[in-house]
C-alpha cells in the first residue's frame, strides 16, 4: 500500500474535487436517468456518487478518461441506489417532472422530459437497461454490463418498449 | 402483436441533453464536493445538532441520577436493614451465651445507626488468616451501634467491656458473617484505619497486620483523545466517561462503562468544521493484578448525534490508580462501521478518573 503525506494527500484530493467539478453536470444526468424521481433525492444521489467515486479513486488509472471512468462508476451506484431506495420512491407525474425541469434547466427538451417520465415508472432492473439502451449501448454491450444474455436482452428491452408505449397512450 | 414504443427519437434526445448538460455551468463548487467526502455530514441535515444535545442532556441527568439513586443492588448481596439484625423480643442481645468465659453484657443496638455519605467499598480480603478464630482471643468488646454501608460490609463501633463510657474511636469494617459471629461470641476487633503516606492506597491494617485494600467501584473520568477513519479524517475528543466494577473479591470482574463525547472536525482540505455529540455504552471484564493496575475490555454499541450514526464498538484500556481518588486511563476504541455512515474509526484517548466510591 502506497503511503502519502499529508500534503499529498491534501492535493490529491484538491484534484479530485476539481475533475468531479468539471463532470458536474454529467454526474446530475446519470441522477436522473438511472437513480431517482424528484430533484431533492437527486441531490442525495449526487453526493452519493461523490462519495463512491472518492472511494474508488486510487483504483482509476488513467487508461481511459475521468470523465468515462466517472460515468462508469455514478451509473453503478445510482443503479444501486435506486434499487434500495425504490419502495420509498413517491409517485410522479409528468407535470411534476416538467415543474422540475423549469427549475432545472433553461430550454429542456420537451422529449427528455418525456423520457424521464416513462423511465420513472420502471422497475430498477428495467430502468437500467433502458438507460443503458438509451444512451446509446449495443445489444452485446448491454448484455456484459447487465450480466444477461444477448436474447434475453432483446426480450426484456421489446417488453419495456410495450409498456412504455401503453404508458404514453395512457398519458394522453 | 402489441405495438412497441420508437426510442430512437428519446435516444437522440437524451444525447442532445447530455452534451448540452456537459456544457452547462456547474451547479456545484468545489467547497460543495470537498464538503460531501465528508458523508456523514449531509446526513445531519435532518437532525439537527440542538437534537443530539438535548438527548445527551437527558442521558446525562439520567447517568447521574442512576449513580447517585437508581443503582440497583444485588439481592444476593443486598444488606439486610439494620432493624433486622436486632432481637425482635427486646432491644438487647445477649451475647455470651455460648461463652462462658466472656463477661456477659448485652449489646445495645438502640442507638440509629449512623449512615456514611462518603466511604470506600472493601472489595477483597487479601489475607485469608482475616477470621474469627485469630479474634476470639482478644479481650471482650461492647458493639455499641452498626453502620450500613452500601454493600456487604459493616462497620461496628466498639468499647472495651466495662468502660461503658469509653469513647467509641473504633470503626472496624466487618462483613455480615463476622456480624453475626460478634453477636454470639461477644467478641470483637480492634482494627485501625490508616492511610498510609507512602502507599497510593487506602488501606485497612488490622492489629494482626492484616491488610485489607480497597478497590475503586464507580469512577468518572475526563477524556481527551482523537478519532480517526480514513474517509472521515481525524476528530477530536473531549467528554466524560464513567466506570462502574461489579462488586467482586477476585482479579477479574464484570463492569459497566458509559460515555458522552463531543467531537470536533480537525481542520482538512474538505474545509469541515462539523461537531458531533456521541453516547456509547459498554460492557466487559475488569482484569486487575495488582492494586494499582487495572485493564479493561468491553464491547458496546455508540449513537452519535449531529453527523447521525449509529453503530459497534470496542473499547480496549489499561487504568493506573495515582492515588486515593484518581486514576489515569488510557483507551483505545475501534469503532465498527455506521450504519449510516459505513465507515469505521479508531479512536485513543486518555482520561483522568476520580473514583467516587
Amino acid at each position: 500500500m502506497d503511503k502519502r503525506t499529508l500534503a499529498e494527500d491534501r492535493h490529491r484530493q484538491q484534484q479530485f474535487v476539481a475533475e468531479v467539478q468539471k463532470c458536474d453536470a454529467l454526474i446530475y444526468s446519470v441522477c436522473r436517468l438511472y437513480g431517482c424521481r424528484r430533484d431533492e433525492s437527486a441531490e442525495d444521489l449526487y453526493q452519493e456518487i461523490v462519495c463512491a467515486l472518492w472511494e474508488s479513486y486510487d483504483t482509476f488509472k488513467g487508461d481511459s478518461s475521468f470523465s468515462s471512468w466517472l460515468y462508469s462508476v455514478a451509473r453503478n451506484t445510482a443503479v444501486a441506489y435506486y434499487r434500495k431506495n425504490q419502495l420509498r420512491q413517491p409517485d410522479i407525474s409528468l407535470a411534476d417532472i416538467e415543474r422540475d425541469f423549469q427549475d432545472w434547466h433553461d430550454s429542456p427538451d420537451p422529449l427528455v422530459g418525456e423520457l424521464y417520465y416513462l423511465i420513472d415508472q420502471l422497475n430498477a432492473d428495467d430502468r437500467q437497461l433502458i438507460g443503458l439502451y438509451i444512451e446509446g449501448y449495443e445489444y452485446d454491450e448491454i448484455a456484459q454490463q447487465m450480466n444477461l444474455s444477448q436474447p434475453a436482452v432483446r426480450t426484456r428491452l421489446s417488453r419495456i418498449k410495450v409498456r412504455l408505449r401503453e404508458l404514453k397512450d395512457r398519458q394522453k | 402483436m402489441k405495438e412497441e414504443l420508437n426510442l430512437e427519437p428519446y435516444r437522440q434526445a437524451w444525447k442532445a441533453e447530455k452534451e448540452r448538460l456537459q456544457a452547462a455551468p456547474p451547479r456545484h463548487s468545489e467547497q460543495d464536493i470537498a464538503a460531501m467526502l465528508t458523508p456523514h455530514k449531509r446526513r445531519s441535515r435532518s437532525l439537527p445538532l440542538w437534537f443530539g444535545s438535548a438527548a445527551a442532556s437527558v442521558a446525562i441527568l439520567f447517568g447521574v441520577a442512576w449513580l447517585l439513586w437508581l443503582r440497583p443492588m444485588d439481592s444476593s448481596t443486598a444488606l439486610p436493614a439494620v432493624a433486622e439484625l436486632r432481637p425482635q423480643s427486646s432491644q438487647t442481645l445477649p451475647m455470651t451465651q455460648n461463652n462462658p468465659n466472656i463477661q456477659s453484657n448485652p449489646i445495645d443496638l438502640t442507638t440509629p445507626p449512623s449512615i456514611h455519605t462518603h466511604t470506600h467499598t472493601i472489595r477483597s480480603f487479601q489475607d485469608p488468616q482475616l477470621n474469627l478464630s485469630t479474634l476470639e482471643n482478644t479481650e471482650a468488646h461492647r458493639i455499641i451501634s452498626v453502620e450500613t454501608l452500601p454493600t456487604d460490609i459493616y462497620n461496628t463501633e466498639v468499647v472495651p467491656n466495662g468502660q461503658p463510657d469509653a469513647k467509641p474511636s473504633v470503626q472496624n469494617p466487618t462483613t455480615q458473617s463476622q456480624l453475626q459471629a460478634f453477636q454470639e461470641t461477644g467478641i470483637t476487633s480492634v482494627i485501625d484505619k490508616q492511610k498510609t503516606p507512602k502507599d497510593p492506597l487506602v488501606r485497612t491494617r488490622t492489629r494482626f497486620g492484616q491488610t485489607i485494600y480497597y478497590h475503586p467501584n464507580i469512577q468518572v473520568g475526563l477524556t481527551l483523545g482523537a478519532t480517526f477513519s480514513p474517509f472521515m479524517g481525524k476528530q477530536a475528543l473531549v467528554g466524560i466517561v464513567a466506570t462502574r466494577d461489579a462488586k467482586n473479591d477476585g482479579p477479574i470482574c464484570a463492569h459497566n462503562q458509559g460515555a458522552l463525547y463531543l467531537l470536533f472536525d480537525m481542520p482538512s482540505a474538505a474545509g469541515n468544521d462539523s461537531m458531533s455529540v456521541g453516547l456509547q455504552y459498554g460492557y466487559g471484564l475488569s482484569y486487575r493484578p495488582t492494586d494499582n493496575l487495572t485493564m479493561r475490555l468491553n464491547i458496546g454499541g455508540y449513537i452519535m448525534f449531529g453527523n447521525f450514526d449509529l453503530g459497534l464498538r470496542l473499547n480496549a484500556e489499561a487504568g493506573y490508580r495515582l492515588n486515593e481518588y484518581l486514576t489515569l486511563t488510557a483507551a483505545y476504541q475501534y469503532y465498527m462501521p455506521g450504519i449510516v455512515s459505513g465507515e469505521g474509526r479508531h479512536a485513543a484517548m486518555i482520561s483522568l478518573g476520580y473514583i467516587i466510591d
